[in-house]
């Protein structure tokens, strides 16, 4: 399609998921739900009663909020690849790699999927992971990498 | 260029310390604020909805969210009613720029984009609150993804951010169909947002009151804001616009000509009897054989006068390409052509220089016979943006087009170029062009038309063409200025009479000495037959140079001559 770069797209994308991600692991953590546990629970008069195979999600989310604070520190991570606040993350090859990145989100889906307020960062996610995938494939760099080509500097980058 | 400050100072100024700006801001977050109070208190103390208040802030919060969002979704579509626009510009240009319509379009999404996160965080915590207490027999995941409000809303903010992430400029820029195509998607969040409320989900019954008739739910139970039906009006019109637009599109439409100039330019003159337009505006033209969907923006380059309707189009996108292709000028042909004629301009230059008017090698015509297929069809729709009827309201006009946004002036200057030897000029009496570019090069089919201008010329006085080139130039091309330029009389970088000065203008002091001139009375003769003169300004171009032009402009105006500025949009 036209002179889309990918990656540009994706990195709107990622920015979305990620911030999203982060705002629903925030609240996450005031309102704990294993977002998956009307399958074998019932509904009591308090809620959704959890079956016991939501037990061991039932420990690390509502018990421990693990998945939420996982998922917030993730997203931090992610938005500080997408805006690099130092240098030294603008040299890594985190910050290149479009796979990298993408395998990222995918963490971030495979989290934010699980509780309740997760639902729509782990949508935006997959989004972020074809735009990126998509530009992996095209073989698309980053202007960075771009300016560093030809320049023997032991074979980096 | 300008001194402007920086960061949160300069946000500072910008939004507060600039009247109008303060204005708005006061008025836009202001009646946002004050209608979130309002929604928020009509839910809180509202008797009939007790049952849902023991949800208290949450529930209080997107009560308030939501009836600010349907602000947004009507307003969101008011400054893309292009056609409406147009005929109430002309009344409402003092009480608002009816030109920003797209910056405002942009304001109200921002607003859009924070009202949806307060009223979809505020959701999230009612639904699991409605499971906790069971205040209604039902789970949060049922709300959110069996119920109507549910079900839309996810998918609106889904919508949102595809629409977002490819509006913005960079992507725009880059891929415009990716913009135009998932700007569509706008067709099915407006239905999204019409049937949000279906669900009657703010209700006193335990359960929702559906009926059988339109709209399937009484008002009795039915609680909501019911705001579509104000929501739904700019969508009809929206809608009607479209409709009309489309049938515009459709009536007889001819291209007669296409003309590749030696820059690279194609010239499309195009044939439509219905199509009536004033200098210095734009349309929008679809090509079926290269894209049956896309409509790409264009500003008319021929005068109302002329008898066809042209656009100069380069071949920098996909789709300019395209249409390259098809009419047999792809990129290779036109760097053929270029080349060739640049070639042949240097050989015949010298000669040329002394014996009449130079040329950068002729354009070469395409017509029917030249391509197998014939020419391609065409549609044109428009005509948009503000007409610049306005340069014969003053006695001097200065008319300053910085790089791309000097091809509005083509069309305005063949304009009064034909109003002129009619003798219809108005009040105008003098022209002042200013030309601010890079490289003027690539503008090689303005230069020739300026040429043409320039050229026609009886009274040497009424147009001053000025051109300023800021590249910054090699010191091989400054002595090859300095030969050629000298006694010769045609400008060598231009081929005009008028010749090009470098680096960027002075604004103050041009005009300072404009000032200067029509106070000695050299400029304007017998000007005091008039109380005051009228020196208008009208620019096109990047917005940080309108800012600096502004203020050069508006610090001259004295007792006798009063200064002006617009600046048109393409």
């Amino acid at each position: 399609m036209g002179n889309l770069i990918w990656h540009d797209w994706a990195h709107f994308l990622g920015l979305t998921s990620a911030t999203y991600a982060l705002w629903a692991g925030f609240w996450g953590l005031f309102f704990r739900k294993f977002f998956w546990d009307m399958i074998g629970g019932t509904l009591g008069p308090q809620g959704i009663i959890p079956g016991p195979n939501s037990a061991f999600f039932e420990v690390i989310i509502v018990q421990i909020p693990l998945v939420q604070i996982l998922t917030m520190v993730l997203s931090v991570v992610l938005l500080m690849l997408e805006l690099p606040p130092v240098q030294a993350i603008k040299d890594s090859f985190a910050y290149r790699n479009f796979m990298f990145k993408a395998s990222l989100y995918f963490i971030l889906a495979f989290h934010t999927i699980l509780f309740y307020q997760g639902i729509n960062a782990a949508i935006y996610s997959l989004v972020t992971i074809i735009a990126y995938v998509r530009a992996s494939v095209r073989g698309e760099l980053m202007p960075e990498q771009k300016a560093n080509k030809g320049r023997s500097r032991g074979g980096e980058a | 260029m300008s001194k402007e400050p920086e960061g949160f100072q300069g946000w500072v100024k910008r939004e507060f310390l600039t009247l109008r700006r303060a204005i708005f801001n006061f008025l836009w977050y202001g009646t946002q604020l004050f209608v979130f109070a309002y929604g928020w208190w009509s839910q809180e103390t509202n008797v009939r909805l007790a049952a849902l208040n023991g949800l208290q802030w949450s529930v209080w919060t997107s009560r308030g969210a939501g009836l600010v969002l349907a602000l947004d979704g009507f307003m969101i579509l008011v400054p893309m009613l292009r056609n409406i626009i147009k005929l109430l510009r002309p009344r409402l240009t003092w009480l608002f720029p009816a030109d920003e319509n797209i910056w405002f379009h942009r304001q109200v999404a921002y607003s859009m984009a924070f009202w949806a996160m307060v009223h979809t965080t505020a959701h999230y915590v009612n639904f699991i609150n409605v499971e906790r207490t069971q205040v209604r027999i039902e789970t949060a995941w049922q709300i959110h993804y069996t119920q109507a409000g549910g079900i839309s809303g996810h998918v609106m903010l889904l919508i949102m951010v595809l629409m977002y992430t490819t509006a913005h400029h960079k992507i725009r820029a880059q891929c415009f169909e990716a913009f135009w195509y998932t700007h569509h998607l706008a067709f099915f969040f407006m239905i999204g947002l019409y049937a949000h409320a279906t669900g009657c989900f703010v209700r006193d019954s335990v359960d929702p009151d559906y009926t059988y008739y339109f709209p399937f739910y009484s008002t009795d139970h039915c609680l909501g804001y019911e705001s579509w039906r104000f929501t739904i009006w700019p969508g009809i019109l929206y809608f009607g616009e479209r409709m009309y637009r489309e049938f515009r599109a459709r009536r007889a439409t001819q291209l007669d000509k296409v003309l590749v100039h030696p820059s690279g330019a194609m010239e499309l003159r195009i044939i439509k009897k219905s199509f009536k337009y004033t200098a210095g505006q734009w349309l929008f033209i679809q090509v079926p054989e290269v894209s049956k969907l896309q409509w790409h923006p264009f500003t008319i380059t021929s005068a109302p006068e002329d008898p066809y309707v042209s656009v100069h189009i380069r071949q920098v996108g996909d789709w300019t390409q395209g249409l390259g292709e098809r009419l047999g000028a792809g990129p290779n042909v036109v760097a053929q052509m270029t080349k060739a004629a640049l070639k042949a301009a240097d050989k015949d230059e010298k000669v040329a220089l002394e014996y009449g008017m130079p040329t950068r090698g002729e354009f070469v015509e395409i017509d029917e016979t030249m391509n197998s297929r014939g020419l391609p069809v065409v549609r044109i729709d428009g005509p948009f943006g503000a007409p610049a009827e306005d340069v014969f309201e003053s006695e001097v006009a200065v008319l300053v087009g910085a790089g791309i946004g000097v091809t509005p002036f083509a069309s305005i200057l063949k304009h009064i170029w034909y109003r002129q030897r009619r003798g219809n000029l108005g009040a105008l009496r003098r022209v002042e062009f200013i030309w601010v570019c890079r490289d003027a090069s690539i503008f090689g089919w303005f230069q020739s038309l300026l040429q043409e201008i320039e050229a026609a010329q009886t009274d040497p006085n009424f147009l001053r063409i000025n051109i300023y080139i800021t590249q910054k130039v090699s010191q091989d091309t400054i002595y090859n200025l300095a030969v050629n330029d000298v006694g010769s009389a045609y400008d060598p970088l231009t081929l005009l009479r008028s010749r090009t000065m470098f680096g960027r203008p002075d604004w103050k002091s041009v005009f300072g000495r404009l000032r200067m001139a029509i106070e000695g009375g050299q400029y304007l003769p017998g000007r005091e037959s008039t109380l005051k003169t009228r020196v208008g300004t009208y620019y096109c171009g990047p917005s940080p140079l309108a800012k600096v032009l502004k203020e050069a402009t508006l610090s001259q105006n004295t007792e006798t001559i009063r200064f002006s500025f617009a600046k048109e949009h393409f």
